[in-house]
């Protein structure tokens, strides 16, 4: 009677001739698959495959200094950042970029380095003396518009959790709303409804990542890798029949090992398979009002940050984008009305995120509905930031969860995440500002690296430089900087 | 009155054998005569196949294609029963390890093409109909260099038809170098049994062995033309060549794995402060030149036991206080003080073998006896608490000596606790003394099981070097490391007893005996 692995040995044998057959009927030449070239991760070219962008913003900074809490030096905020630890081996900060020498827009005045006014392109913004229709491309926008890091239905997507409808202090809502700009008065709208975004990335009639050519080629790779396993495996059966039994054994456990990466490229073409059906016949992750302003409700904030992070993981895992910011809301709290009451201790809170950004100067002439009780001010404070974070941390984890596009490893793996905010300590400044950065883009960046460049004068642009040469971009300058920050790139 | 004798020590009995011994085989010849080395059984049948280990596999990507595959991540070779990496019991293949062939294969491929070491570089011009044809007609000297010996016509075949739909020479090499390098008939040496062989294939199996007996790499030119002519059957030349290859540079990678694979260099465990990390780094480093210039030199094995010289740097020379003779050299031949002979007087193998705070002579008979004379040491069965009485010994002999007049514990100690007395000389740092710390004089006399008196290591060593114990037992373990399995017990008999060896044979002489046996040769 023969053995089980002789069964599969003999319906293997025919099922090479198929596929033989089917790649001459191919009519095309084939590369060989492309698996790891067997170098450290960081060398692996990045050429191979997609690469993804996401940004993360939260406004108003954070209770103390992030430095410390990082590094758990004594820093009582320490736990606002535990739920990082899960993630700690993948995460750089970069830390100290003097927010004060962005002088954007009136953002941050050098006379009174007061960040009250701080918008998105206080953080992103690459050059610091733009004056209001002359804003320049963020960084992101270099990478949307390069063919290699755009999707199939959207170069980028941009969503934002606290729309601002009125003018704040002479600033047009148009800066606190969107973090991307195209160019001089070409922002890049945000989406705020749910609804709206699923309908415009997957209701075009069926789309996935890729042509059906495209997916033809990727099916046809795989194929012929089981080819090259096929006719190792009828070796080892022709050796087998030369040896003794004790031998047999042994080239038994070979052929087990050849058998299971079969197995697993099987899988790994069926769930091609699945992901191609998920992308085109998507239905929508939960049902979301129709018709609601681009103003969320407040009692509608939690689930619609949920069903946004899915879509965008979606979004990524069927390919129809490759970048994308995600704000939790806009600068200055989108205004002073994001009370964060789903936030333990914070219901029926009478003051919003903004608001208690300004805790510790009540005695100062600060914002009369602030409560003078420092402590109590700090506490909720930071009460907010942790849900905050801990929403970034589930959004790493869905990444991390979600198979990447053509191999082993997951989309977090494909994506550079940078995450922060464009205040610093104690809230409410932007002297000194971190961005957190996790995955590697695909080997492009290093991960578990401190950065600290408190003596750059070049505020934040070094780091979006940097992001910008990991995806490939030519480009030597971004506003006023000229050099990378070496350290978290890997070539 | 009653001393104290180290806590450590009298703890370590507490581990020593009591309780029920395991039978053991009658011909394991304990104090039974000189040369009397007990074998271990073997196991009915055992598997000669075994796949190329991680040196090999780096060595032949060197010797193929001119390659360094340092960063590749290839399958582990730390199973468990194997005493060599060579050895076949360890070469296991878990799941997932195809995968590292697979991908190590592809990274070849790709690396190879954009360094000009294409397998089949005339046909490097050709394209369309032409290539297809050019590669057929020379994909066959290819194949016999990388599987060893000629690829069979179905083989080629297979080969060539996964280079069908491929259109450039570039996609044609990557197809040819991926599929070769994941064939068995690559991935692994085995030995056709003789009445399955045909087209001499016995004699590229034999190339095979002595090439990566002595090299951990594939047959160059010369040998491989031998194998084809079949002139490498002839005993003559067959030992010819093995002198070649002993001889040529390559044999460095021979001659220290085994080294350091044998004595365990590289397990030397690295307890205590950095100041005492890099003493051990630099005593491993003396084993190892010490050893090498030996062997190198081809002169008798026996001197790896009482040669009176070793290869120290100046720290040893001063921690072994040893005259630091005059040169420019890091590394200096010197001779050493009269009670210091050969290996086991060095440090790498004195610290790696006691406690923290003293020597253990427990720990360093019984890894000399296994080690340097293949003389089985069980481990201890199941202890029971400590005998109170232990604590009135007075001396460390008496407290060996007490404890081996247990019959239950005797009959195991007795094979070597001997020898670890003798190295009572030394302390846990390899330092020479003749008085313990806690006042007593050592006594590092003894008696060898056939009956013989020494009164120092310096004499165990002459007399160790005198016999063919211990140059035996480096023949078995040389024929485990050549043949990649454990021989024991009545089939290495047939083996040692043919090889003829005395005290004063030479590394050569075991090589030439070795590979001149029908283990070896694969001849009926």
């Amino acid at each position: 009677m023969k053995k089980e692995s002789e069964k599969k040995a003999h319906c293997r044998r025919t099922s090479v001739l198929n596929r033989r057959n089917f790649l001459r009927g191919l009519g095309v030449s084939i590369a060989l698959p492309t698996f790891v070239s067997l170098v450290p991760r960081g060398a692996r070219a990045q050429g191979d495959r997609p690469q993804r962008l996401l940004t993360l913003y939260h406004p108003n900074g954070m209770p103390k200094s992030l430095d410390e809490a990082i590094r758990r030096e004594s820093s009582i905020d320490a736990d606002l950042t535990a739920r990082f630890d899960s993630f700690a081996d993948r995460m750089s900060i970069v830390r100290n970029m003097n927010g004060t020498e962005v002088k954007a827009l009136n953002v941050c005045r050098t006379t009174t380095p007061h960040a009250h006014m701080a918008n998105f392109l206080a953080l992103y913004n690459g050059d610091p003396l733009a004056v209001y229709g002359e804003e320049p491309r963020t960084f992101d926008q270099y990478i949307a518009e390069d063919e290699r890091h755009q999707g199939s239905a959207r170069n980028s997507i941009a969503i934002n959790l606290g729309i601002k409808t009125q003018t704040h202090q002479g600033v047009e809502p148009v800066y606190f709303n969107s973090p991307s700009w195209k160019g001089p008065g070409q922002p890049v709208t945000p989406f705020a409804d749910p609804r709206r975004l699923f309908d415009d990335l997957f209701g075009r009639g069926g789309a996935t990542g890729t042509s059906p050519a495209e997916e033809a080629a990727r099916r046809a790779l795989v194929q012929r890798k089981q080819l090259f396993l096929d006719v190792a495996i009828d070796q080892i059966h022709t050796l087998k029949g030369r040896l003794g039994s004790e031998d047999q054994i042994r080239l038994d456990e070979y052929l087990t090992s050849i058998e299971e990466l079969d197995r697993r490229t099987q899988a790994l073409l069926s769930e091609r398979e699945e992901i191609e059906a998920m992308c085109t016949n998507a239905d929508a992750p939960v049902e979301v009002i129709a018709g609601q302003s681009v103003r969320i409700p407040q009692e509608l904030y939690v689930e619609t940050m949920d069903v946004m992070q899915d879509i965008v993981v979606r979004a990524f895992q069927c390919d129809l984008t490759r970048v994308a910011t995600f704000a939790h809301c806009g600068p200055a709290g989108g205004g002073y009305g994001l009370r964060n009451p789903w936030v333990e201790g914070l219901e029926g809170a009478t003051d919003g995120w903004h608001g208690l950004s300004h805790w510790f100067d009540a005695t100062s002439g600060g914002d009369p509905r602030v409560s003078t009780n420092f402590e109590l001010n700090r506490r909720d404070f930071k009460r907010i930031i942790k849900w905050h974070y801990d929403r970034m941390v589930d959004f790493l984890a869905k990444l991390e969860a979600t198979p990447g596009t053509w191999d082993n490893d997951s989309l977090l793996d494909e994506t550079l995440v940078a995450a922060g905010s464009s205040m610093d300590y104690p809230g409410h400044g932007c002297g000194m500002v971190h961005q957190m950065l996790f995955g590697g883009a695909n080997g492009a960046f290093q991960e578990g690296q401190d950065v600290d460049v408190r003596f750059d004068s070049a505020g934040t642009a070094p780091l979006w430089l940097t992001v910008m040469q990991g995806f490939g971009i030519d480009v030597e300058r971004y506003g006023p900087a000229t050099r990378p920050l070496d350290t978290l790139l890997t070539s | 009155m009653k001393h104290f004798v180290p806590t450590a020590l009298v703890l370590s009995l507490s581990f020593a054998c009591q309780g029920t011994i395991m039978d053991q085989p009658e011909d394991l010849g304990v104090g039974e005569g000189p040369g009397a080395v007990p074998f271990r059984p073997v196991a009915p049948e055992t598997p000669v196949v075994r796949r190329l280990n991680a040196r090999e596999y780096r060595h032949t990507m060197r010797d193929l294609f001119d390659i360094d595959t340092t960063a590749l991540q290839l399958p582990n070779d730390q199973g468990t029963g194997g005493t060599f990496d060579t050895d076949g019991s360890s070469l296991g293949l878990a799941l997932g390890d195809f995968e590292l062939y697979y991908e190590a294969s592809d990274a070849i491929a790709r690396f190879i093409l954009g360094n000009g070491h294409a397998p089949v570089p005339m046909c490097e011009e050709t394209e369309g109909e032409a290539l297809h044809a050019c590669v057929a007609e020379n994909l066959a000297g290819f194949l016999e260099r990388a599987f060893r010996q000629p690829a069979d016509s179905n083989v080629i075949a297979q080969t060539l038809m996964l280079t069908e739909s491929d259109t450039t020479y570039e996609e044609v090499t990557r197809s040819i170098v991926l599929s070769t390098l994941i064939s068995p008939y690559f991935i692994f040496h085995y030995k056709t049994p003789a009445v399955e062989r045909a087209n001499g294939v016995g004699v590229y199996e034999m190339a095979d062995r002595l090439s990566y007996f002595l090299w951990s790499s594939m047959p160059d030119d010369e040998l491989r033309g031998l194998a084809e002519d079949g002139t490498l059957n002839d005993p003559a030349v067959l030992a010819q060549q093995a002198q070649r290859l002993l001889t040529d540079p390559r044999s460095e990678r021979f001659f220290s794995e085994f080294m350091t694979q044998w004595l365990g260099i590289s397990e030397f465990y690295r307890a205590g402060d950095e100041e005492d990390r890099s003493l051990f780094a630099d005593m491993e480093e003396e084993t190892r030149r010490f050893a090498l210039r030996i062997l190198r030199a081809d002169e008798p094995l026996a001197r790896l036991m009482d040669s009176p010289e070793s290869v120290l740097n100046e720290r040893l020379a001063e921690h072994y206080e040893v005259e630091w003779p005059a040169g420019d050299e890091e590394w200096r031949l010197v001779t050493m003080p009269p009670e210091r002979r050969g290996l086991l007087a060095q440090g790498s193998l004195l610290a790696a073998r006691s406690l923290a705070g003293d020597s253990n002579p427990f720990l360093r008979g019984a890894w000399t006896a296994e080690t340097i004379l293949c003389v089985e040491t069980p481990p201890p069965p199941p202890v029971p608490p400590l005998d109170e009485n232990m604590g009135q010994v007075e001396t460390v002999r008496e407290l060996v000596e007490r404890h081996r007049a247990d019959p239950e514990c005797g009959s195991c100690h007795r094979r070597f606790d001997y020898l670890g007395l003798a190295l009572e000389e030394f302390d846990n740092y390899g330092r020479y003394r003749d008085v313990y710390d806690f006042g007593l004089p050592v006594d590092a006399s003894g008696v060898l099981p056939d009956g013989r008196r020494f009164d120092n290591l310096a004499g165990l060593a002459e007399h160790l070097g005198e016999e063919s114990s211990f140059t035996s037992c480096v023949a078995e373990l040389l024929s485990t490391y050549a043949l990649g399995r454990n021989i024991h017990g009545a089939h290495a008999e047939g083996i040692f007893h043919s090889l003829d060896l005395d005290a004063n044979a030479r590394l050569s002489d075991v090589v030439l005996s070795i590979i001149s046996h029908e283990e070896f040769t694969g001849a009926p």
